[in-house]
């Protein structure tokens, strides 16, 4: 299909990152249900990791150690002593639908559907990684928080122990009209890339699947923002919440 | 009994586990091994030494920080290193919307470097091995497919912008940074 070549030929310059925007768009929409392709771009991805033992090299000045050792002293052990002492990942899926959940409008229906709903996934996440060796992990949460234009509103984004899928979680959101939704984005270096499009019921509530071209835990920054129904490629409304991994 | 770990004899996934349970000495050898080389990335991308090191401790100090993220199956150590250096460095360059200078734009030599005596034997060794089999690779590629990966490369510019930059038609410059990369994949993969 000359479609599919043609995303081909742009794989190497995708891995590069230089495609222009439309072209890497049109890469990244392909890549979501294309596994061949998606193979390509690693074996090109190593070809750009390599390139960087082309780069002429140059000593860094001697005192550059001690200041990284003196940065992290400072920072503590707390950031990793977290990561030592993570909790089974029940214990943290609990914790942050409980955060979700806090308001107490909430009705216990709703709460047990989506934990439901929720373990349920991960459960065939878990079931299909057959190679898996270690024990999980545990999963990675990134809260997000309502800016001036939607104080209120809360999220989370539950992203699976081997990184590659997650789950959104937002609570008192405004109701948008019919012309508008919300558009989740996943941004990586400066790039927004879509992870899904959305609308919230009454209670200001919604769930989704997140699905990204990438793994999910390859993006450093999540936000919403308010868009025309069917999404926008781009931003374009104003931000409603955000977070950082 | 305690059991004292020889941090230069671990392998580098090994390191990022003790990295992982918060073992400082783990993140020294980890510096040691690859200081130099993201260093390197981030100067010759920002062409600004304060600037470089200032990357060159970010890059580090969230490998303390976020070394759990690290996933072997994907890319190895210093695949990953140079990855997040070269995306910070090139964010940091479109952020400062600095104009490179076109000297700036050099692959090295192929003839290898001394190797760093900080780096632990089999590392270094490792090293010295790809570094000269990619600049090989590299030496082979005519010198028009080279300066476009390397405007792609160390600047980040999109198709459009290196035609615009090196005024060539952009047909012409998607073509050699195809060829360019597929060329490069080929020879990489024949070990």
């Amino acid at each position: 299909m000359t479609i599919d070549n043609h995303v081909t030929e742009l794989i190497p310059a995708y891995a590069l990152g230089s495609l222009d925007e439309d072209e890497a768009r049109l890469v990244e929409e392909h890549l979501v249900s294309c596994p061949t392709c998606q193979a390509e771009l690693r074996s090109y991805q190593m070809v750009v990791g390599q390139l960087s033992l082309a780069v002429p090299e140059t000593d860094p000045p001697s005192h550059l150690k001690q200041r990284l050792l003196d940065r992290i002293r400072q920072q503590g052990p707390v950031a990793t002593a977290d990561v030592q002492a993570k909790p089974s990942w029940q214990q943290q899926l609990v914790t942050a639908v409980q955060r979700v959940l806090a308001t107490p409008a909430w009705r216990p229906v709703a709460f047990i559907l989506i934990l439901v709903l929720i373990s349920a996934n991960l459960l065939l996440w878990q079931r299909a990684r057959q190679t898996e060796k270690q024990v999980p992990a545990g999963f990675q949460t990134v809260n997000l928080s309502g800016t001036a234009a939607a104080p209120e509103a809360q999220g989370v984004i539950i992203i699976s122990d081997d990184g590659q899928h997650g789950t959104l979680i937002v609570e008192n959101l405004p109701e948008l009209d019919e012309e508008r939704e919300y558009q989740l984005w996943l941004i990586r270096d400066g790039q927004r890339t879509s992870g899904g499009i959305f609308s919230v019921s009454e209670d200001g509530y919604r769930s989704i699947w997140v699905r990204s071209p990438r793994p999910l835990d390859d993006y450093s920054d999540f936000g919403i923002t308010i868009e025309p129904a069917g999404g926008s490629p781009g931003p374009t409304g104003d931000k409603v919440l955000g977070g950082q991994r | 009994m305690n059991y004292k770990v020889n941090y230069a004899q671990v392998d580098d996934k090994t390191l990022i586990r003790l990295i992982v349970q918060a073992r400082e000495e783990a993140l020294s050898e980890l510096y040691d091994r690859y200081g130099r080389l993201v260093f390197s990335v981030a100067v010759h991308i920002v062409g600004h030494q304060a600037i470089a090191e200032e990357i060159t401790l970010d890059i580090f100090t969230r490998v303390w920080q976020k070394a759990h993220t690290y996933r072997p199956e994907r890319a190895k150590v210093s695949t990953w290193l140079t990855s997040m250096t070269r995306y910070r460095a090139i964010d940091q360059l479109r952020r400062e919307d600095v104009r490179p200078e076109k000297h700036s734009l050099n692959w090295a030599d192929i003839w290898p470097e001394p190797a760093s005596t900080k780096n632990n034997p089999e590392t270094a060794a490792h090293l010295a091995l790809e570094k000269q089999r990619l600049r090989t690779a590299m030496a082979e590629l005519p010198p028009e497919q080279k300066e476009v990966l390397a405007w792609a490369y160390f600047k980040g510019y999109s198709h459009s912008e290196i035609a615009s930059e090196l005024d060539q038609p952009l047909g012409t410059v998607k073509t050699r940074i195809r060829l360019g990369m597929q060329k490069l994949r080929r020879m990489l993969r024949e070990e």
